[in-house]
C-alpha cells in the first residue's frame, strides 16, 4: 500500500515536472520574437541557405545573421538559434548551451557526434541533415537495378560510421552488402576491383574531400570498365561520370529549414532530426550509354523517392 | 540564462579550435559533399566543367570517336569548330586553327597525357610519328583559342591534349583490322592485364597503304606503346608510358614521280607522371619525359642532281669564269668535287627532355590555384635544316600560375600567367583574364582577353640552308639564320555563350572572336651573297644576285568571326554533333625587297566557312549508323598552289555480334566521300575520291 502511495506520488511529481518543462519550452518558443542565424562562413553555399530561410519563412520574426567571426557582436542572448553548417553548430554547442537550436545543412554524422560529446540534449536541439538517408540512396539503387542483389561500397575513416545504417537500409531494400574499409596506405585499385566486380551496383558514400576525390578517380574508371552503375552523392559526381545521384541544394535545405522554424514558432514543437525532404535526382546519360543500361525517367525516379526518408 | 560574452581573444581561440580541425585533421563536413570531382583540365590546368572553362573548349569523347568516320588521329579534328585538317602528302597530316598555315603548321600545342609532342626540329607536330593510334585514345580535349598562359609558347592559337586509354578502365583484349582504299591494310592489337600491384596496357599496330594513285606516297609503319599504372596508396598514383614509331612514308611535292622520295623515321618516348593528393587542399603533379625523333631521306650526288656526270661542265664554267674575272673571281676554288645533297628538309635528329611540377591549391571551395615550374631542354642536328652537322640546343625554364575564383554562385573569374625564359631568345610573359557569368542555370556568358607570345622554335632560331661544295664554293645560299628574331605576339578577345540543354542531354556553345598576330615570323627575301647560281644568273644578264631568305618579324594578321558547337543526345539512341566556323582573315605577309617576291595577303589562306554535322543513330544495341557531312569553303594554304574546297558525305555502319560469352565481333563499313565529289588537297595530285573501308574488331 505504502509502495503504491509512493508510486502515485512519484508519478504525480514526474507529471508536474513534465508539465512545467513542457510549458517552459512552449512558452520559450511562443515567446521567441527573434531568430539568430549563425552561418559557418561567408561562403556562398551557406549564404544561400540563410537567404532562402529569410525568403521562405512565414512567421513574423526578427532575423539577425552572424558568422563565427562576428559572433561577439551578438547584442543579447539569442532566443532561437539556427546554425548553418557543421562549424556553426559546433560553436553553438560551446557558446549557447541552453538556447534552442535548429542545426541545418550539416551531415548526420557530424550532428550526432558533436551532440554526444556535449552536455546538450535533443530536447532543445534538432537538425536537418544535408546528406540523404541511406534508405533513399539504396532505393535509388533499387530503381536503377531492379534485379540487382548486391551493392558494393568502400568506407573511409569517417564514412565507416554509416556502416550500420547502410546495412539496415540494405535489408529494407533487398540488397546484400559487400564493403571494405579503404585506408590511405591501401592500393585503391586492388581494394576496389573485387568489390566492383562482385556486386551489381556501387555506392559512393561521402567522406573527407581528399578521400572522395582520390577514390572517385578509381571508382569512376573501374565501374566504367566493369559496366556497373555508380551512384554518387553530389551533382559534381554525376558530372564527372557517376550514373546517378540524389542530393539537396542549399536552396532546398533552406526551404525545409524555414518550414521547420515556422512549425516550431507556431506550435512550439521540435521536429525530429531529419534528412532532406526536398531533393534532386540527376543522371548522366553518357554514362548510361557507356554501361548500356536503360534508366527510368528522372521524373519517375524523383516521384518514387519522394516519401522515402 | 547567462549569456556568455567572449572577449576577442576567446572568440578567436574558439573559432580556431572549432574550425581548425576541419582543416588540419580534415574532419568530415558538408563542404565535402560539394567538393570537386576532376573533369576537364586542359584549359587552365584546374579541373573544371565545360561550362566553367574560360576559353571555348571541345571534348572529343570516346562516343564521338566511335561515331566518327576517322581512321587516323588527325581526322578527328574536323569535328572541332575552326580547325582544319589537310594532307600535304597521303600520310602527312597538317592540323591548324584559323588557317594561315602551310605544310608545317606551328601554332598548336599538342600533348599526349600532358607530354608535349611538338617537334622542335620541324616546328610542328609530326602526326605520323606519335607512337599511338586512334584506337589508343580515350578522349581529346581541345582548347580553341590561345592557351599560352597554361601550356606555353606553342599553344599560341590553341592546345590539344590527347588522353589515352588507361589499363584500369580497359576491360578486354582487342584485335582490329582495317582494309580498304589506297591499299590500306592496318592491324592493331591491345592487351590489358595486371600483376599484384601494377596494371598494364600494351598496344601494337602495323599500318600500310599505297597513298595517292599517281605518286604512290604510301607508308609502311610499325608502332607500339605501353602504359603502366601503379597505385601504391589511395593518395598516390604513378603512370609510366613509353612507345615507339618506326617506318617509312613517301613525301614530296610536284607533278613528276621523281619529285617524291622515301622518308624513314624512328621515334620513341618515355613519360613518367606522379600524382599525389597531399590533403584536402593540396595536390601535387610531377612529370618527366623524353622524346626522340630521327628522320632520314636519301641523299643524291650533286652531279646527279645537276645532271653533270663528273661535274665536268660545272668545272669548265668555273674555269671560264675565273679566266674572265681574274682577281675579282669570287670563289675559293676553280675546281669542285662531288658531294651528297639532301633534297628534302625532313632530315636529322632531335630530342626533347622535360620536367614539370604543378601544385594545385584550393584553400577554400571558391578559389583554386594551379601553379608550377618546369624545364624543357631541346637539341637537334640536321645538315639539311641547320646547314651543318653541329648540334644546336635550347633550354627553356618556365613558371606558370592559373587561378579560378568563384566570386559568387553566378560570377567566376579565371586568370593565368606563363613566363618563359629561353637560353636563346628574350623572356616572354603571357597573360589571360577571363570571366564567366551564369545568367540562369542553363545559360552562361563568357569573356576572355589574352596577350600571348610565341618564342621562336629551335629551328626558327637556327635554321639555315646552303649547298656548298667541299672546296668551299657555294652553289646556292638558300636561307640564313637571323639572331635578332623575336617572339610573335597575339592579342585575342573572345565572347562566348554556353547554353546547357538538359532535355537533349547536350549543349550549344557560341563563340565570337577577334585575334591579332603581330610580329609574325615569315620568310624575308633579299639579294643573297654571290654563289654559283647568282653568277650564272648574272652571266645570263641579271643585275642582282640570286635570292636568299631569313626569318623576320614582319607579318601581321587578324582573324574575326564566330564558331558554333552543338552536342546533343535527343534520345538515348541518337547523337548529334555540329561544328561551324566563320573566319574572316586579313593581313599581309611582308616578304622583303627581292624583285619577284612581292608581299602576300593572308586573306585566302584560311577558309571562310568550315562545317561538320555528325548524326549517329543506334537502331538496335548492336547496329548503329553515322552520317557525317563536311564542308570547307575555298582556301589556298601557304606553300600550296591549289585552291581547294570540299563538300563530302561519309557513311559508317557498324554491326556487333556476340560470339561466346565474352567475345564480340564488330564490323564497320565506312564510305568516305559517298557521292564521289572529287577534290585535290594541298597539291593537285592529292586527289580525294570515294573511298571504302572495312574494319573488323574482335574484343575478347
Amino acid at each position: 500500500m505504502n509502495n503504491r502511495k509512493w508510486n502515485i506520488k512519484k508519478i504525480r511529481r514526474a507529471s508536474m515536472l513534465a508539465i512545467v518543462l513542457f510549458i517552459s519550452i512552449f512558452c520559450q518558443a511562443l515567446a521567441a520574437s527573434k531568430l539568430t542565424i549563425l552561418v559557418s562562413s561567408e561562403s556562398p553555399v551557406y549564404q544561400a541557405v540563410g537567404l532562402t530561410v529569410r525568403k521562405t519563412l512565414q512567421s513574423n520574426i526578427h532575423i539577425e545573421e552572424y558568422t563565427p567571426t562576428t559572433i561577439g557582436t551578438i547584442p543579447a542572448p539569442p532566443q532561437l538559434l539556427l546554425t548553418v553548417g557543421s562549424s556553426a553548430f559546433k560553436i553553438a554547442l560551446e557558446t549557447f548551451p541552453d538556447i534552442p537550436v535548429i542545426a541545418s545543412f550539416l551531415p548526420r554524422r557530424v550532428f550526432e557526434e558533436s551532440l554526444s560529446n556535449s552536455p546538450r540534449t535533443r530536447e532543445n536541439t534538432t537538425a536537418i541533415f544535408i546528406d540523404q538517408s541511406m534508405l533513399r540512396q539504396l532505393t535509388l539503387a533499387r530503381l536503377i537495378t531492379p534485379d540487382g542483389t548486391t551493392i558494393g561500397t568502400v568506407f573511409g575513416a569517417s564514412s565507416i560510421k554509416e556502416r550500420q545504417r547502410l546495412y539496415q537500409a540494405a535489408t529494407a531494400t533487398g540488397f546484400s552488402i559487400k564493403s571494405v574499409l579503404l585506408n590511405s596506405d591501401d592500393n585503391p585499385v586492388n581494394t576496389l576491383q573485387p568489390i566492383i566486380q562482385e556486386t551489381d551496383v556501387f555506392l559512393a558514400i561521402p567522406d573527407q574531400s581528399a578521400f572522395n576525390r582520390a577514390s572517385a578517380k578509381w571508382s569512376l574508371f573501374m565501374t566504367l570498365r566493369a559496366k556497373k552503375p555508380l551512384i554518387g552523392f553530389s551533382e559534381k559526381y554525376v558530372d564527372a561520370g557517376a550514373l546517378a545521384a540524389v542530393f539537396s541544394s542549399p536552396e532546398q535545405m533552406g526551404k525545409q529549414t524555414a518550414e521547420a522554424l515556422d512549425a516550431f514558432i507556431t506550435t512550439g514543437s521540435w521536429p525530429e532530426p531529419q534528412h532532406p525532404k526536398y531533393f534532386t535526382v540527376k543522371i548522366n546519360r553518357q554514362s548510361a550509354h557507356s554501361i548500356q543500361i536503360q534508366l527510368p525517367t528522372i521524373e519517375t525516379l524523383q516521384h518514387q523517392l519522394e516519401g522515402v526518408n | 540564462m547567462i549569456y556568455p560574452r567572449l572577449d576577442r581573444v576567446q572568440q578567436l581561440l574558439l573559432t580556431i579550435s572549432l574550425s581548425a580541425p576541419s582543416l588540419a585533421c580534415y574532419a568530415y563536413s558538408e563542404t565535402d559533399l560539394f567538393s570537386d570531382i576532376p573533369e576537364i583540365v586542359s584549359a587552365t590546368r584546374i579541373s573544371q566543367d565545360i561550362s566553367e572553362v574560360p576559353v571555348s573548349t571541345t571534348v572529343i569523347t570516346q562516343e564521338l570517336i566511335q561515331a566518327s568516320g576517322a581512321i587516323d588521329i588527325a581526322d578527328l579534328f574536323k569535328l572541332v569548330p575552326g580547325f582544319q585538317v589537310y594532307t600535304p602528302n597521303a600520310n602527312k597530316y597538317a592540323v591548324t586553327y584559323h588557317g594561315a598555315s602551310g605544310e608545317f603548321p606551328n601554332n598548336l600545342d599538342v600533348r599526349i597525357n600532358g607530354r608535349p609532342v611538338y617537334v622542335p626540329l620541324l616546328s610542328t607536330v609530326a602526326w605520323n610519328t606519335l607512337g599511338i593510334s586512334i584506337s589508343d585514345i580515350q578522349r581529346i580535349e581541345v582548347v580553341r583559342g590561345s592557351n599560352v598562359p597554361s601550356y606555353g609558347s606553342n599553344a599560341l592559337m590553341g592546345a590539344i591534349n590527347i588522353v589515352t586509354k588507361t589499363p584500369i578502365e580497359q576491360t578486354s583484349q582487342q584485335i582490329t583490322t582495317t582494309v580498304g582504299a589506297q591499299g590500306r591494310k592496318d592491324i592493331s592489337t591491345s592487351f590489358n592485364g595486371k600483376t599484384d600491384e601494377l596494371y598494364y596496357r600494351l598496344s601494337l599496330r602495323h599500318e600500310k597503304n599505297d597513298g595517292f594513285d599517281f605518286q604512290q606516297d604510301g607508308e609502311n609503319v610499325n608502332l607500339g606503346n605501353i602504359h603502366l599504372t601503379f597505385t601504391p596508396s589511395l593518395y598516390d598514383s604513378i603512370d609510366f608510358t613509353a612507345g615507339f614509331n618506326n617506318g617509312s612514308m613517301v613525301i614530296g611535292e610536284g607533278k613528276q614521280l621523281s619529285d617524291f622520295q622515301d622518308r624513314e623515321h624512328f621515334s620513341h618516348y618515355q613519360h613518367l607522371q606522379w600524382n599525389h593528393v597531399v590533403d584536402v587542399n593540396n595536390e601535387l603533379n610531377l612529370q618527366l619525359y623524353h622524346n626522340s625523333l630521327t628522320l632520314r631521306t636519301p641523299s643524291y650526288p650533286a652531279s646527279e642532281l645537276l645532271k653533270d656526270p663528273g661535274l665536268s661542265a660545272l668545272n669548265g664554267q668555273l674555269a671560264f669564269l675565273a679566266s674572265i674575272m681574274g682577281n675579282t673571281y669570287p670563289f675559293a676554288s676553280t675546281q669542285v668535287s662531288d658531294f651528297d645533297v639532301y633534297t628534302s628538309a625532313e632530315n636529322g635528329k632531335t630530342q626533347s627532355y622535360g620536367a614539370e611540377v604543378q601544385h594545385t591549391f584550393s584553400p577554400v571551395n571558391a578559389f583554386t590555384l594551379a601553379s608550377g615550374f618546369g624545364l624543357r631542354y631541346e637539341k637537334a642536328s640536321s645538315i639539311a635544316l641547320l646547314g651543318n652537322d653541329e648540334t644546336v640546343d635550347e633550354e627553356v625554364y618556365f613558371i606558370f600560375s592559373n587561378a579560378e575564383w568563384k566570386q559568387t554562385e553566378k560570377l567566376s573569374w579565371n586568370a593565368g600567367i606563363m613566363s618563359e625564359f629561353s637560353s636563346i631568345t628574350k623572356p616572354s610573359h603571357s597573360i589571360r583574364l577571363a570571366s564567366n557569368y551564369k545568367l540562369t542555370n542553363f545559360l552562361t556568358l563568357r569573356g576572355a582577353i589574352t596577350q600571348a607570345y610565341r618564342t621562336p622554335s629551335l629551328l626558327e632560331e637556327n635554321g639555315q640552308t646552303a649547298y656548298i661544295f667541299p672546296e668551299g664554293v657555294p652553289y646556292d645560299y638558300v636561307s640564313f639564320a637571323n639572331d635578332s628574331i623575336e617572339a610573335e605576339k597575339l592579342n585575342a578577345a573572345e565572347v562566348g555563350i554556353f547554353w546547357l540543354l538538359p532535355q537533349q542531354s547536350g549543349f550549344l556553345d557560341l563563340k565570337f572572336f577577334n585575334e591579332r598576330i603581330s610580329h609574325g615570323l615569315d620568310s624575308w627575301f633579299y639579294e643573297g651573297p654571290i654563289d654559283i647560281v647568282s653568277a650564272k644568273q648574272k652571266f645570263a644578264g641579271a643585275s642582282v644576285n640570286d635570292e636568299a631568305r631569313e626569318l623576320r618579324n614582319t607579318s601581321n594578321r587578324k582573324s574575326r568571326g564566330f564558331e558554333i558547337q552543338a552536342s546533343l543526345n535527343p534520345t538515348n539512341k541518337d547523337l548529334i554533333h555540329f561544328a561551324y566556323s566563320l573566319n574572316k582573315l586579313s593581313g599581309v605577309e611582308k616578304r622583303g625587297s627581292y624583285a619577284d617576291k612581292p608581299d602576300r595577303e593572308y586573306d585566302e589562306t584560311s577558309p571562310r566557312h568550315t562545317a561538320t554535322l555528325l548524326l549517329n543513330h543506334h537502331f538496335t544495341p548492336s547496329l548503329d549508323a553515322s552520317l557525317i557531312f563536311n564542308y570547307m569553303s575555298e582556301v589556298e594554304w601557304l606553300d600550296s598552289n591549289v585552291r581547294e574546297s570540299y563538300k563530302t558525305t561519309d557513311l559508317k555502319v557498324s554491326k556487333s555480334f556476340h560470339i561466346g560469352d565474352s567475345q564480340q565481333l564488330t564490323t564497320s563499313l565506312l564510305v568516305k566521300n559517298m557521292f564521289d565529289q572529287q577534290y585535290s588537297e594541298f597539291q593537285e595530285t592529292n586527289l580525294y575520291d570515294r573511298r571504302l573501308y572495312l574494319t573488323m574488331t574482335l574484343d575478347f
